[in-house]
């Protein structure tokens, strides 16, 4: 007996489903660039990672998977609450969400601050070029995530979602995901792997 | 099942960072990471993302992606 899927189509719009497949591509090339450009210039990479601060990476890693938890609660309350607790529950999971991604940036900023205090720039080594451009792409990309949330809380809180509507909080949700599937390759690729 | 799923990644996320804290990674260790990341985005992209409940031609593309990029930076790290 042939077990048939529930859906036929993935979760929200499918038009940013091919935002996701274009942004895996996209970050799948500079993923491997880097582990090929490393591998010509292992001591300069080994050595330049030393620079980098772990903790501020793990933190970052563990705001981002719970924030991006706080969003899957949030789908959960306008698929399981009727209108009125669905829009506060819902509406409060976001803000916790954003919150997470606001302080992931802050954290973001300091570290690009320290290193750029320290006269680290995209010139300073392959290392740092591959740092930096990851670094900075990621960043605009959960800033995109935070002013997609923000418009996701805006219709939550207009009550634009329920239990028979809820893709556009499932459009938002893919993206946020999407923003914590990159990174958590970039983290162990770029601050742990040696 | 989504917060059992954020506790698994939030423990292989710990685990991952004691590795590289605790200065233990070597070309073997490099190994174990590629797959933890193999698996956090497998859960990712199934609970969180929602693919888990869609055909199986939607749910294998991030996946073939994860395993494409991280097969290649292995062959980096271990073949050049």
């Amino acid at each position: 007996m042939v077990k048939i899927s529930k859906y036929n189509s993935p979760p929200g719009d499918f038009g940013i489903w091919l935002v996701v497949y274009i942004e895996l591509i996209t970050f799948g090339l500079l993923f491997i660039g880097y582990a090929f450009a490393r591998a010509g210039e292992i001591e300069i990479f080994n050595q330049s990672q030393l620079l980098l601060d772990q903790k501020l990476g793990f933190i970052n890693t563990l705001i981002l998977l719970t924030s991006s938890y706080f969003v899957v609660k949030a789908l959960e309350a306008v698929k399981k609450f009727d209108a009125d607790v669905a829009r506060k529950k819902a509406s409060r999971w976001l803000i916790y969400a954003m919150s997470l991604g606001a302080l992931f940036l802050v954290i973001k900023i300091l570290e690009i601050s320290d290193k750029y205090s320290q006269g680290i720039n995209l010139s300073t080594n392959t290392f740092f070029m591959f740092y930096i451009i990851l670094i900075v792409f990621h960043f605009l990309h959960v800033v995109l995530g935070m002013i997609i949330l923000f418009n996701v809380r805006q219709n939550v809180k207009a009550q634009m979602y329920s239990k028979d509507n809820f893709k556009g909080i499932e459009t938002g949700g893919v993206y946020w995901h999407l923003v914590d599937l990159l990174w958590i390759v970039l983290f162990p690729l770029v601050y742990i792997m040696r | 099942m989504s917060t059992k799923v954020w506790l698994v990644l939030i423990v292989m996320t710990v685990i991952t960072f004691l590795i590289g804290f605790l200065n233990l990674v070597n070309p073997y260790v490099v190994g174990i990471l590629l797959v933890s990341i193999l698996l956090k985005g497998y859960l990712i992209s199934e609970h969180f993302m929602g693919l888990h409940e869609v055909n199986f031609t939607y749910r294998i593309i991030p996946l073939v992606w994860l395993f494409i990029v991280l097969l290649l930076i292995g062959y980096a790290y271990y073949a050049l």
